[in-house]
């Protein structure tokens, strides 16, 4: 029987489980008497050997079936779950993932799996040196879950059809679907809201009640489409959330140091789109947080503060934000010695050291080329820099914020919008140039009173409340000719440029919209201060500016 | 450039011939619309709406050759595993089966180029991926000049 039209479906099935049993590893390696978890990572390891063997991916299904064994055993209460059988169930998944992937990308599903095959088969925990007072565990791993069978399928008894006949609607209700379908749903929805408004454009002109009304309703049911699709696209923070648990654990081992780590929200749901780019900008967060910001188990004793480390993601969402906080309880980040290494490294000059605020000098780590790591490690201080964290947050229209004490330890707050493709943006012109700053960008606008402009040297800045901020030309910055302002008022968009306000003064504001933004392409993806595009509706091509990095 | 292009368009500019990789290009405009892009050298005509997506207008003579742009001619739409990106030409002459030649020293801006046999001619065969590479450092390195390109919109010539 041909089985390759199965094939995504068991690569995607397949990654699923295979996310969910690093979880379990690591979760069971903190409470190791967990039987929930147990058995939730024995059904995985059948799972998987089933779908293996079905498709004919021995290995895949043979390895599967060692590690099964493997938990049977912690499962009956024969062996307790000990760090070195994380260690050989982890070895055991890296290897499955990369069997999948070959699989993925057409091979067999075949490796090398006969020299952990034999390991798994010939584990014995080490005899157990028990507790303190040299009693038996008093947590015995209980039986499995009632409603499974002894391999973990469902059983067949009355609970246990009720539970199927409970699960069975959802399971009805559910569909799996490709993510360039939901890519091409989002598109299309852009184009029609595109259209829309160039069909609001002509109505306009030919001053016809009937179209009016008809487009009103037309927007009405855009809206709701849009709406569906957005929700459509929405995937759980678990989705990237899951294997961050792992990560830190291989981090902390290598760095041998003791963490403790947890997440909350991971049932929060953000826009695919943003989840796949956020994992690598967290991942190096992580590796940050592990190998720099705790202090070694001696420090950290020396400080009066537990062995352990405790590093902790917390996922919150807003009105139209999802907030994500990295935390740690570490050594922190000192901001003098954070401005001595910038002004030492020539990214800020040493007369402006008594001009940064605590805020600014933490977000100096975000400058390129800033790195205060005494010296490189495998597990950081290569590949990206916070910069390119920060740069990804806001090629995603998010923003990075830096708390930190030091002794104390760090927060990073990542905002991200919930969804990428269709966003309102303010339009401003500039001489002949049209452009647009996404809303989220835009602190406020202000017609600044003339009479009102101070100057400081070759400076000019206005107070609002009781700061005072400076007025920069959009004109200078997109290079264009110099055109003074006239009138009493001077048009300004109020953005915030590295951490500090600043006015960017217009010519005048040409009004807001919500526009499908479009990723720009090569070449034009390599302009700074740019973040997409977007094609207005008399067609007009327009594009967004990303203010934090247009200096 | 690998040597599997059998296809070629054969396109004139500033005077010259010029082959591009038919299977690198995906349409062929003779009208266009652009509109300003902040902050792009002047070889840049603007940008254009290409099915929905903000399309940057390259005229090739002036960055190849620092002629002046010109917002007449034809456009070629690169495919977009190449770049999101138009070309703006003189025109297209036709389009040729050949062998391209090896690769050897180049005359022109590239250090190395292959060549098309056309009616006992050999044609400079341009290597769009290069040339892709080349305008994305440009915009890595920053802006070099004052503003110029796309300074008015332009209509449907």
């Amino acid at each position: 029987m041909d089985m390759s039209q199965y094939k995504d479906l068991f690569v995607s099935e397949a990654k699923e489980h295979l996310n969910g049993m690093g979880e379990a590893v690591v979760a069971l390696e903190k409470d190791p008497g967990d039987a929930e978890t147990i058995n939730t990572l024995f059904r995985m390891a059948h799972s998987l050997k089933g779908m293996g063997a079905s498709m004919e991916y021995h290995d895949i299904a043979d390895l599967a079936h060692a590690m099964e064994d493997l938990m049977h055993k912690v499962r009956d209460g024969v062996w307790v779950f000990d760090s070195c059988a994380a260690d050989l169930l982890l070895e055991g998944t890296d290897l499955l993932i990369a069997l999948v992937r070959d699989v993925e990308a057409g091979g067999t599903g075949a490796g090398d799996i006969a020299d952990l095959k034999q390991r798994l088969a010939a584990y014995a925990p080490e005899p157990k040196i028990d507790t303190l007072a040299g009693e038996p565990p008093e947590k015995e791993v209980p039986p499995a879950d009632t409603r499974r069978g002894e391999n973990g399928e469902e059983a067949g008894g009355d609970d246990t059809g009720r539970s199927v006949l409970r699960e069975q609607p959802e399971s009805q209700q559910t569909v799996r679907v490709r993510t360039g379908v939901l890519d091409n749903l989002i598109n299309l929805t852009g184009e029609l809201i595109t259209n829309k408004n160039r069909m609001s454009n002509i109505a306009r002109e030919l001053g016809s009640p009937l179209l009016d009304t008809s487009i009103a309703e037309l927007s009405r049911l855009l809206r709701g489409l849009h709406d569906e699709v957005l929700k459509v696209r929405l995937m759980p923070f678990a989705s990237i959330g899951d294997r961050l648990p792992r990560a830190v654990r291989d981090l902390a081992k290598k760095s041998g140091k003791e963490v403790i780590f947890s997440i909350t929200g991971k049932e929060i749901e953000l826009d695919r789109g943003i989840l796949e780019e956020l994992s690598d900008p967290l991942l190096h967060i992580l590796r940050n947080a592990v190998d720099h910001g705790l202090e070694t188990r001696e420090e950290r004793l020396a400080a009066g503060k537990p062995a352990a480390g405790r590093i902790t993601v917390e996922v919150s969402r807003g009105r139209d934000q999802v907030l994500i906080t990295i935390s740690d309880d570490g050594r922190g980040m000192d901001p003098d010695r954070l401005i001595a290494a910038a002004i030492e490294k020539g990214l800020l000059k040493e007369e402006d050291r008594g001009k940064v605020t605590r805020r600014q000098a933490l977000m100096l780590i975000c400058t390129p080329g800033f790195s205060t790591a005494r010296q490189v490690s495998d597990i950081s201080g290569r590949g990206v820099g916070m910069d390119v964290v920060r740069s990804s947050l806001q090629s995603l229209g998010g923003t990075l914020a830096i708390q930190s004490d030091p002794g104390k330890g760090s927060r990073f707050l990542l905002s991200l919008p919930l969804t990428i493709s269709i966003i309102p943006i303010l339009l401003v012109a500039c001489s002949f140039l049209t452009v647009a700053f996404p809303i989220s960008k835009v602190l406020r606008t202000i017609d600044i009173r003339r009479d009102t402009v101070l100057t400081r040297g070759k400076r000019r800045l206005f107070r609002l409340g009781e700061h005072e901020i400076p007025l920069v030309s959009l004109h200078r910055l997109m290079g264009l000719p110099f055109s003074p302002v006239r009138g009493a008022s001077i048009p300004a968009v109020v953005v915030e440029i590295r951490g500090r306000k600043a006015a960017l003064v217009v010519d005048r504001f040409v009004g807001q919209q919500d526009v499908f933004a479009k990723p720009l392409g090569k070449p034009l993806n390599r302009m700074r201060g740019v973040s997409g595009g977007a094609i207005l509706g008399d067609g007009q091509v327009v594009f967004i500016l990303d203010p934090s990095s247009l200096v | 450039m690998s040597g599997r292009h059998d296809r070629f368009l054969i396109v004139t500019f500033h005077g010259e011939r010029l082959a591009l990789p038919l299977d690198e290009i995906a349409e062929v405009r003779e009208t266009f619309r652009t509109f300003p892009i902040p902050k792009a050298p002047a070889h840049y005509l603007g940008a254009m709406n290409s099915h929905g997506s903000p399309t940057p207008v390259l005229d090739l003579a002036a960055f190849l050759h620092g002629d002046s742009p010109r917002s007449d001619g034809t456009l070629l739409l690169l495919d977009h595993r190449i770049g999101t990106l138009a070309l703006r030409i003189d025109r297209v002459e036709r389009i040729i089966h050949a062998a391209p030649s090896a690769e050897k020293a180049g005359n022109g801006e590239e250090k190395t180029e292959r060549t098309i046999p056309f009616n006992e001619e050999a044609i400079r065969l341009l290597d769009l991926e290069r040339l892709v590479t080349r305008l994305e450092d440009e915009f890595l390195r920053g802006p070099t000049e004052p503003f110029r390109s796309g300074g008015q919109t332009q209509e449907d010539p």
